[in-house]
């Protein structure tokens, strides 16, 4: 007895591949024609000619964010399925920037940023392993969740899933998430500051150099201060902090 | 550490660190190749998951802000604490290093060294994409003839670009730390140990700094300093 994974879980587990071949040209184009293939040699396997010219088809320049492209790719094969293919072909050229747009801001600045903040938070308490623990859970199930749902809703319910992505209100929930992302770091500070400088009585005066430099260096880094810059920056005001305490003894 | 332990490490950090690297942009993007992740788990293979774990926490949010938007190309902060959590973890264990100040010093050596030489994680990330374009011309080839099927499958051909390119990189970098980082470690005054100890504390600050820049809400600041204020006197 052979176990086959049925089709469309298979072009689900094959669309994590998506991004295998990124080059500049044409970006994201061969991660569609891989994970869609095995539906096409389905529908025109008979027919070699038909299906080259099929994938050929699939191989313009693609580029949208790789976890809602699952959007994308459930749509195509839902117009696929339907016979209208090159219609969704026509369309998937305006639906990948504006998933790209969504996508890159939930996941990359809402969820991602979030989730790491919520690990690093664990960290500093002291739960330890618990935190890339968190890390992973937390964002994949979000991330599986979403990716998985609307890759079913578009093969579904095709063109349609633009109106249940519309209904999640993704960009309002992104600042919701933003907002919850600020009040993990700073719940962080006070853990931080008893770690990585155990001297309990400079806690009030240290907590004020500390949320001071992070406040300076965000607002020079908003202004285009390269990453490295702060370091130098911070490192040198910590080091006359420590100098400081060194020869008048404040703690 | 003599030169067959350190590559033979190397050789470790580079195969585990090459395989995980894949999360970042070809596979998945799980978050296994985010530094908090990735480094217990080179921590744990080269012998200290705990030490490893407080790398991947100093650098986790870096370069958290740089996203990769459109055709931007983001730092690649997986190579740097994949390097950096293996060549720590290598020289803490082979050393016996236990003192937290020596084990922070030493850390603090080693991203001082290494955090100048992020853009070149960069370029090669660059030069993986740039190569890829390679198979878009054999992929062509094979529609041509008429075979479909080996076209399609050769998409997993930039797997293995972005395998070797991160395993070279991983391997080249490790390698020449695991040599030169215990003789310069072993160089540095107890005294300059402790200030770089110190000093550490500027890789979650500026991280913080970083995160908060990169969210474009014009009151988040605010609410931040406010918030960390009344959690520091609070807690």
């Amino acid at each position: 007895m052979s176990f086959k994974i049925p089709l469309e879980q298979r072009i689900f587990l094959r669309s994590l591949f998506w991004q295998a071949s990124w080059n500049f040209s044409r970006m994201q184009n061969m991660g569609l024609a891989y994970a869609i293939y095995p539906l096409l040699e389905q529908l025109y396997g008979d027919d070699r000619e038909k299906l080259t010219k099929k994938v050929k088809s699939y191989l313009d320049f693609f580029n949208t964010n790789p976890i809602m492209a699952a959007a994308v790719l459930g749509i195509h094969i839902n117009l696929e399925k339907n016979g209208q293919g090159e219609y969704g072909l026509l369309l998937g050229r305006n639906l990948n920037s504006l998933y790209g747009a969504i996508g890159d801001a939930f996941f990359w600045n809402g969820i991602k940023p979030a989730m790491a903040s919520l690990a690093v938070l664990i960290y500093f308490v002291g739960g330890g392993f618990w935190s890339p623990l968190a890390l992973l859970i937390g964002y994949n199930i979000i991330h599986l969740s979403i990716r998985y749902l609307i890759y079913i809703q578009g093969i579904r319910h095709g063109l349609n899933v633009v109106n249940t992505i519309h209904h999640w209100q993704l960009p309002k929930l992104k600042v919701i998430i933003n907002y919850l992302t600020a009040g993990l770091l700073a719940l962080c500070i006070p853990f931080l500051i008893r770690t990585m400088i155990p001297v309990p009585t400079c806690f009030k005066p240290l907590s004020l150099l500390t949320v001071g430099i992070i406040a300076l260096f965000a607002w020079r880094i908003k202004r285009g201060m390269p990453m490295f810059k702060a370091l130098q920056g911070a490192g040198l005001i910590i080091l006359m902090a420590m100098m400081a305490n060194h020869w008048f003894q404040f703690c | 550490m003599n030169i067959l332990v350190s590559l033979t490490a190397a050789l470790k950090i580079a195969g585990v660190g090459a395989l995980l690297s894949l999360d970042r942009t070809a596979w998945g993007q799980l978050m296994i190749s985010r530094p908090v992740v990735i480094a217990p788990i080179i921590g744990l293979l080269c012998g200290n998951g705990t030490v490893g774990l407080f790398v991947g926490v100093l650098i986790e949010l870096l370069w958290i802000s740089d996203l990769p938007v459109g055709a931007a190309i983001p730092s690649d902060d997986t190579l740097f604490a994949a390097v950096a959590s293996g060549v720590i973890t290598t020289i803490v264990t082979s050393r016996g290093i236990s003192d937290p100040v020596s084990i922070g010093s030493l850390t603090f050596l080693v991203f001082a060294t290494m955090i100048p030489l992020t853009s070149q994680g960069k370029k090669i990330d660059i030069l993986v994409r740039k190569y890829n374009e390679r198979i878009l011309t054999e992929v062509e080839t094979h529609l041509l003839v008429g075979n479909p099927d080996q076209a399609v499958s050769l998409h997993l051909k930039g797997l293995i670009h972005f395998l070797v390119c991160n395993f070279v990189a991983i391997l080249i970098s490790s390698a020449i730390l695991l040599l030169a980082m215990p003789h310069l470690h072993s160089l540095i005054p107890e005294s300059i140990q402790r200030i770089m100890n110190g000093l550490l504390i500027i890789f979650p600050l500026v991280g913080i700094a970083t995160l908060l820049s990169g969210i474009h809400k014009k009151n988040i600041l605010t609410l931040f300093i406010l918030l960390a204020l009344g959690f520091s006197f609070l807690l």
